[in-house]
């Protein structure tokens, strides 16, 4: 039931799942083709794949997709299609002193298509690069995350358009849209951190207590879901309008601290 | 314990690699994708006026920036006209705030516009030429009431005004202005059915009252820009506003004259010297503030002439 067009699909990670009561029953096809290779403590694992989707059910997008419910009566979802191609590839080096490295990079192309309409979906990114280290010395590790993905896409905003009304006295707006998805939103760049150190204690027979401390974006990046055309008009007038209050931003910098205890 | 020395070096200088490229990819401007050349235009042609003014801005700029820079040309019937000078009027009054930088650009035209005249734009701007179509409608044909309406005292309550009228199928949007010459004063437009038949409220009013309208009619450009003014953004297929170019957006349309003056008397009006025939006055003006007033005959000695009123038909009986 999710319609993960609307922008709160960003916010709400919720979905319920219905039957499809009456065929065609929706199917996947697809071709994948893979290799993979280590050598000593490195590991790389190489993907390609296409897929076609048939028979999918996904909302109508109406005039104003990105602002609808995010649940929607599946009554109301029509036949689809869709297709997404892609490279993945994964590698890990491990090193026996405690450092390893863990890494991902894929690179795929996806569209939906829905009556007269093809799309790109709004979850879809070009590329995404992941990157992963941590050292473990005596009871302590530390540990570092890169996550760089190109933009969600988005509709552009082509024009706010201002124009006198006759004999109104007052100015009216119109805001211009492109075509669905045809644009990108700015990249996703996160860093994160993490240190925590393991000790052994003889609570309740025995266990550990593990304290920890991360920083997740630590360069409180914002990286952005979706525009607010909403504040458009009210940012415009401001004394400085700036371009990031344009944008619904994700997570700001977010410090963890914490212990945990198993026995 | 060389080792965990030489590891230890090694994630140093691991974080110190990562952190100017994270830095760096994680401090890109995040610009809005909105571009600055983009010009919004605005124009109305006036029926019966020879000259024609036209309002560009740039919405995506400051607005301490310099305006549009464009070259128009408005087509008629066997001539154009350039846009070729800077002054306030026509549509570019209506302009109250501004988002970016704006010039009013004036064209004098060889002839009057013509209700029905079919027109066309010509431009260019900075992100490439563009061009627009528009029709002016005729001027609205007010059916009933008759030049004026007498209605019971308004006595704190409602006063509706109920109107039949006729269009040609070039309007799209139908406004009433409405001139308030009572207790209070000032005029507004409400806006219309344009199928043919509507009434005018007007809220809480004194007694007496005193009102004029005028009934104005606006192409279907026009009236698709009013349509889809808010927050929601249009998506293609965009309706038609009159203007069709690469990085110019704005409505290009035509108003026709004004429909002949109704008059609305309610509450204390003097009933038997006010004319309730058919023939009206087209050409007549909106009397000046005035909380009693009578139309024909003229106006006789004693009694105060209505400014800007046609000499023959409006009266004020305020007294002096």
């Amino acid at each position: 039931m999710r319609n993960e067009e609307v922008l709160l699909a960003s916010v709400l990670a919720y979905d319920l799942l219905v039957p499809v009561r009456e065929g065609p029953i929706p199917h996947n096809t697809e071709f994948s083709i893979g290799w993979q290779g280590g050598r000593r403590g490195l590991r790389v694992r190489v993907d390609a794949y296409t897929r076609h989707l048939d028979h999918l059910r996904l909302p109508d997008l109406g005039t104003q997709p990105d602002t609808g419910k995010v649940l929607v009566d599946p009554s109301l979802w029509v036949l689809a299609s869709g297709a997404a191609h892609g490279i993945e590839t994964s590698w890990s080096w491990i090193w026996d002193r405690g450092m390893s490295v863990l890494g991902s990079y894929r690179w795929a192309a996806s569209s939906r298509t829905v009556g007269s309409r093809t799309y790109t979906p709004r979850f879809h990114r070009d590329h995404e690069f992941e990157l992963g280290w941590s050292y473990r010395h005596g009871a302590s590790s530390w540990s570092a995350r890169v996550s760089l993905r190109s933009g969600q896409p988005h509709t552009p905003w082509l024009a706010v358009v201002p124009a006198p009304l006759y004999r109104k006295g007052h100015t009216g707006v119109v805001l211009v849209k492109g075509e669905y998805n045809s644009a990108r939103l700015p990249h996703y760049a996160r860093f994160d951190v993490g240190w925590r150190r393991e000790s052994r204690v003889s609570w309740f027979g025995g266990g550990s207590v593990v304290g920890y401390l991360s920083v997740v974006n630590v360069f409180r990046r914002s990286n952005v879901v979706g525009p607010l055309p909403r504040q458009w008009e009210v940012l415009r007038v401001s004394p400085e309008p700036t371009a990031d209050k344009v944008y619904r931003q994700q997570l700001p910098i977010i410090p963890f601290l914490g212990v945990e205890f198993r026995f | 314990m060389r080792a965990p020395g030489r590891f230890g070096r090694a994630a140093g200088g691991l974080l110190l690699t990562l952190t100017p490229v994270v830095s760096a990819a994680c401090y890109i401007t995040q610009t809005a994708d909105l571009d600055a050349d983009v010009v919004a235009l605005s124009l109305l042609l006036v029926a019966g006026r020879d000259d024609a003014y036209m309002l560009a801005v740039h919405p995506h700029r400051e607005p301490d920036d310099a305006p549009p820079e464009i070259s128009v040309s408005l087509d008629g019937s066997g001539w154009t006209a350039r846009f070729s000078d800077t002054a306030v009027g026509g549509v570019c009054e209506d302009y109250r705030y501004g988002i970016g930088p704006a010039t009013c650009l004036r064209a004098r035209l060889p002839e009057p516009v013509r209700p029905t005249g079919e027109y066309g734009l010509r431009g260019t701007a900075p992100l490439g030429s563009f061009t627009g179509e528009a029709v002016v409608p005729s001027a609205p044909i007010v059916v009933e009431p008759a030049d004026t309406l007498h209605l019971p005292p308004p006595d704190g309550g409602q006063v509706r005004i109920p109107l039949r009228y006729r269009v040609d199928p070039e309007t799209g949007l139908l406004l009433a202005e409405v001139t308030e010459s009572g207790g209070r004063t000032g005029s507004w437009t409400e806006r219309l059915e344009v199928a043919g038949a509507d009434t005018v409220e007007l809220g809480q009013r004194d007694n007496p009252l005193s009102v004029h309208l005028t009934l104005h009619a606006l192409g279907w450009n026009y009236a698709n820009f009013t349509r889809h003014m808010g927050h929601n953004f249009v998506p293609p297929p965009w309706p038609d506003f009159g203007v069709d170019g690469e990085g110019v957006y704005g409505y290009f349309d035509g108003v026709s004259t004004p429909s002949r003056i109704v008059y609305v008397l309610a509450g204390e009006t003097h009933g038997s010297d006010y004319n309730t025939g058919s023939e009206a006055d087209a050409d007549a003006r909106p009397p000046a503030p005035c909380s009693r007033f009578r139309f024909s005959p003229p106006a006789t000695t004693g009694e105060r002439p209505v400014r800007n009123a046609p000499e023959r038909s409006v009266t004020c009986l305020d007294k002096q």
